[in-house]
């Protein structure tokens, strides 16, 4: 059989690599829109698992896979490309479709977990397959291969973006599927009847699905599917973008007013309300329409304009709009809003401007479309308030979004804003009063850190909060707050019929005037978090929650949950409650445990086919699992990293992904191209972790130092910064399988499965040690991982 | 001296009852999740033991409708747990002459418990599947005091207005202000409030002339259950 030009199994490899890593973050968008954003990390995982699952049946049928290849390669391909947008659809059915909300309740959530597992393996596996085929076949190319891996998967998370501003994520696996066939069909003789009759074949069947795409149910706990049970509901316009799906939906009952007055007399009037990913963004309000935003007077987020007025205001994450809409109607005459769902913005200011008075259009706004982080790191003007979006508004106390990091809520970004408050400033943010307390609680313990990390005593003097029946508003101010505003605070508080949380002179019989709360140990909490840095301290190791405050190294505000704790937590509220303590924390560990068992029983099980002694196989464990730790593990540090420093999530994490990818694609290259061997491997992982090392001590200094240079020259500083080391990264991977084929041919397979594998546990693993040690630890892994190796190839001479 | 006239009601009630087949197990239910739990109002408690909950749920879950949960009965709502029921309303300290307004029909379980007790029960239900069906039940169970009306439950019924309490069972992000105003002097307002969507507080109103107090009660949730189609 005649066998397959280089040339044709790297474009093969290429489309192969690009269909990949697009549906990878296609399933991504899909599971965040159903289900919620924790599942990115098990579609890496499930991703992973693809890739170690084909290194094994490689490992076990190598033979018979080798030497049919030429066959066998275009049809695994294409089987590849037409079972991603097939079994998107098996998963949306009734029988398989899982909802994490019911994962403790049970009605079989557990088998519906692992057959969307499964199903979501197959097209990874055929694709990822093929991969290890060309790669076992061709050893001795294996720079040039690697370098075409590499490079399309660069171009595919790139690519991706760009498709999902043009399709919906139901129609995406198609596309991204298409790719797939592409490169099944580079490898077809194209001479033979077959190729064209397959051709026509797959395209048949690609266009049907994309035609005939399932229509994606989220969740029933969804904000969405709740909203779309209201009467008169629709959705009236939706939108597809890197963020996920917007959609506005209408009805005559979606009615918000949070921090409301007991004394508002007049109609929440319904309207309009916008959702990103089916979670709720935020209601539309307008005094053109149906004066729906009347009540705004009544809330207490009302409280900083009845004390002062703010001309100069900055507000975060701004949403729907509704504190615009109060700004302008209390007068500000410059309003800066900070907004990184550029979608969202867009779909406001172009199509449906009219639903919110086209308040980001207003003359006296001003949009910046990126984080709020991003943007008080970039800017250091003075504000005369300083509005940031209310915590846990949507979602948060469910504890799906414990792994979120948020770093607008770290006691870092909290001193940044105070410093950038003018003398009379204030910053006021807003809370929904929770029970058992958390959210309340360590937003509390941020602000008293962060104001103590100003020098200041007597913290109280710097701090009032108000609150109606379920809605605190909390105001900080760089200076003391003086009589005349706590005078004001008073009258507002009394003629509102709300109670006055804190305030500087504080009389305790006011906190529950009008609104009594279960009991007073949220009082006696809070008072102890005022009291002295000792008993904050001793009341973060003794309370149930974590609400130590949340830091830039550690930017999970909505993680609450401590493991030590969690029987007592299920035994106090039941197991049909776990949900709504903190899935997202909980499930991360489940996916570790499944993904450790499922690892370990795919690199053992080969084992058994030519048994465990030999030091090789200790030595390519070690390599090859080394290098995968170290590599996944900084690739999420410089995600991370740069997501602060360009200020939008996805397109940075897309910008990263491909830098990396490309330049490591570069570096496998040259490895073929200059003959890089295995002696030197230790020279080149001392390379890499000098870098590493010069990467920890001025990293971060540079990015703060550029965060607010034009975007074409902070994309250069991330060009210079990442792509020296991922360059040198991707050399071990390709000298290392080279080497095998020289010492152990029969472990090659295996070696590129344990690599795989060890990049679904680094993904997970990563996440566990951010939110147990935080981010710097999981840098220093990175270097751990690759001194290992380095030391792996000394002392038990592992012949690399 | 609670204990004998309840020990008597059920004697009684036995005795009466005939052929209930679900007669111990609604005694089980206010004795073990309801008076056991605390709450010791004595008309709810006969209410309570009175109202044939069996009849409120779905065919298909008559043999669960005594149990400590909420079950299903479509569009979405619940019949709430029989705690919840008594919870509220107790918590409203009904009088015979008073006049209820309930926001939420549902099945229609609540307003009975209530009719129990009160001289009138009004209740506003605005899912028209459940209206209709509600209407039937009632109807066939001959509570005369109960007037059911088609609408959104926000706007409240101002033309029976001014009521003693107002019991509201959907969950609500806001107390809507036309229920504020709809309320007595002295009234008492029950109602779950919370985060949209996912956690509420059980909130009692209280209207004092022009002014209002609220206690929080007891924190519910939105537990999941498989909605079935």
């Amino acid at each position: 059989m005649k066998e397959l030009s280089l040339k044709r199994l790297q474009l093969a490899l290429l489309f192969n690599s690009i269909s990949i890593i697009s549906y990878q973050i296609v399933l991504i968008q899909i599971l965040s829109f159903v289900q919620w954003y924790h599942f990115a990390y098990m579609i890496i995982s499930i991703a992973m698992l693809g890739f170690g699952t084909a290194g094994t049946v490689l490992f076990l049928f190598k033979d018979k896979l080798l030497k049919n290849s030429s066959k066998i390669l275009p049809v695994i391909l294409i089987l590849s490309g037409l079972t991603m947008p097939i079994v998107v659809y098996l998963s949306q059915t009734s029988s398989i479709r899982f909802d994490t909300m019911l994962y403790f309740i049970g009605n079989y959530q557990i088998v519906k977990l692992l057959l969307t597992y499964v199903l979501f393996t197959i097209p990874f596996l055929l694709g990822a397959l093929a991969i290890g085929i060309i790669f076992t076949k061709h050893v001795n190319s294996i720079g040039k291969l690697y370098f075409s891996n590499m490079i399309g998967s660069g171009f595919g998370g790139l690519l991706v973006l760009v498709l999902t501003w043009i399709f919906f994520p139901e129609k995406l696996p198609s596309v991204v599927g298409l790719f797939a066939v592409i490169s099944g069909l580079v490898l077809f003789n194209r001479i033979k009847k077959e190729f064209y009759f397959i051709s026509l074949f797959s395209s048949i069947i690609l266009a049907i699905c994309f035609l005939y795409s399932p229509e994606l149910q989220p969740s029933e706990f969804k904000n969405r599917s709740k909203t779309l049970l209201l009467q008169d509901s629709k959705i009236i316009d939706r939108q597809t973008s890197p963020h996920g799906v917007i959609e506005i939906i209408s009805s005559p009952m979606i009615r918000s007013a949070d921090g409301l007055s007991l004394k508002f007399q007049g109609e929440v009037k319904g309207g309009y309300a916008i959702f990103s990913n089916g979670d709720l963004s935020g209601t539309l309000l307008s005094k053109n329409q149906n004066d729906s935003s009347n009540f705004l007077n009544y809330t207490t987020a009302q409280l900083p304009f009845v004390i002062k007025n703010r001309d100069k205001v900055l507000i975060l994450n701004s949403g729907s709009g509704i504190e615009i809409l109060r700004s302008l109607n209390a007068g500000a005459k410059s309003i800066v809003a900070v907004e990184p769902n550029t979608s969202l913005v867009d779909i406001l200011t172009t199509k449906h401007p009219e639903l919110n008075d086209s308040v980001y259009l207003s003359k006296r706004v001003s949009i910046h479309k990126t984080t709020a982080r991003s943007f008080l790191l970039a800017n250091d003007e003075k504000y005369d308030l300083i509005i940031l979006p209310a915590v846990d508004a949507f979602g948060g106390t469910s504890g799906l979004y414990s792994l979120r990091e948020q770093f607008h809520l770290t006691q870092e970004a909290m001193t940044d804003m105070l410093s950038q408050l003018s003398l009379d400033g204030a910053m006021m943010l807003n809370v929904w009063l929770d029970y058992p307390p958390r959210n309340s609680l360590k937003i509390l313990a941020t602000i008293a850190e962060a104001v103590e990390n100003r020098g200041l005593t007597k913290l109280q003097n710097y701090v009032a909060a108000i609150k109606n029946w379920n809605y605190m508003t909390i105001i900080i101010k760089p200076n003391p707050i003086t009589t005349e505003e706590e005078a004001l605070v008073n009258d507002f508080c009394k003629s509102m019929l709300f109670d006055i949380v804190l305030s500087p002179t504080l009389i305790s019989e006011e906190r529950d005037r009008y609104n009594k709360l279960f009991d007073d140990q949220f009082y006696l909490l809070v008072d102890k978090i005022f009291s002295s840095k000792n008993d904050r301290e001793s009341l973060f190791n003794e309370y149930v929650f974590n609400i130590s405050p949340a830091a830039d190294n550690k930017p999970f505000f909505s993680q609450f949950l401590k493991l030590e704790n969690f029987n007592l937590l299920k035994k106090e509220f039941g197991d049909e409650n776990i949900p709504f303590l903190e899935l997202g924390y909980v499930l991360l560990y489940v996916t570790l445990i499944q993904i450790l068992f499922v690892a370990i029983g795919l690199i053992i099980l080969p084992l058994f086919k030519y048994g465990f002694s030999g030091k090789n196989k200790f030595g390519v464990l070690l390599y090859f699992g080394g290098i995968g730790f170290a590599y996944m593990f900084i690739e999420i540090i410089f995600i991370q990293m740069y997501t602060l420093y360009f200020g939008n999530p996805i397109s940075s994490a897309s910008t990263v992904i491909c830098l990396m990818l490309v330049c490591s694609g570069i570096g496998s290259y040259a490895t073929h191209k200059f003959k890089l061997v295995h002696n030197k491997s230790k020279l080149i992982l001392a390379i890499i972790l000098f870098l590493l090392l010069i990467q920890a001590l001025f990293l971060r200094d540079i990015l703060f130092a550029t965060i607010h240079y034009s975007l074409s020259f902070k994309i250069m500083i991330a060009f210079i910064l990442i792509a020296p080391s991922a360059f040198f990264m991707g050399m071990p991977f390709p000298i290392g399988i080279q080497k095998t084929s020289e010492q152990s041919p029969s472990l090659i397979p295996w070696a590129w499965g344990i690599n795989g594998f060890a990049s679904v546990i680094a993904t997970v693993f990563a996440t566990v040690i951010a939110v147990e040690i935080g981010f710097a630890s999981v840098f220093w892994s990175a270097v751990l991982f690759y001194s290992l190796v380095i030391i792996s190839i000394k002392t038990f001479e592992v012949k690399f | 001296m609670l204990k004998i006239i309840f020990t008597t009601i059920t004697c009684l009630c036995i005795f009466f009852s005939g052929n209930d087949p679900y007669l111990l197990k609604r005694q089980g239910m206010v004795k073990t999740q309801i008076e056991n739990r605390g709450i010791d109002h004595e008309e709810t408690l006969k209410a309570m033991l009175k109202v044939e909950r069996h009849l409120f749920v779905p065919e298909k879950f008559k043999d669960d409708a005594y149990n400590d949960n909420p079950l299903p009965i479509g569009f979405g709502q619940t019949i709430s747990q029989p705690y919840i029921v008594a919870y509220m309303t107790a918590a409203i300290n009904p009088k015979t002459n008073h006049k209820v307004l309930e926001i939420g029909t549902g099945s229609g379980y609540q307003a009975a418990v209530l009719a129990e007790i009160v001289k009138e029960v009004y209740t506003i239900e605005i899912v028209e599947e459940l209206f209709s069906s509600a209407k039937k039940r009632i109807e066939s169970l001959r509570y005369k005091n109960i007037k059911l009306k088609y609408a959104d439950g926000y706007y409240g019924w101002k033309e029976s207005a001014p009521f003693d309490a107002i019991v509201v069972t959907a969950a609500a992000e806001h107390i809507p202000p036309p229920l504020l105003e709809q309320l007595k002097d002295g009234g008492k307002m029950i109602i779950p409030i919370g985060t949209p969507f996912l956690n509420q507080n059980l909130v009692l109103v209280e209207k004092s002339g022009k002014d209002f107090k609220t206690k929080s009660l007891l924190p519910v949730r939105f537990v999941p259950f498989t909605r079935k189609k």
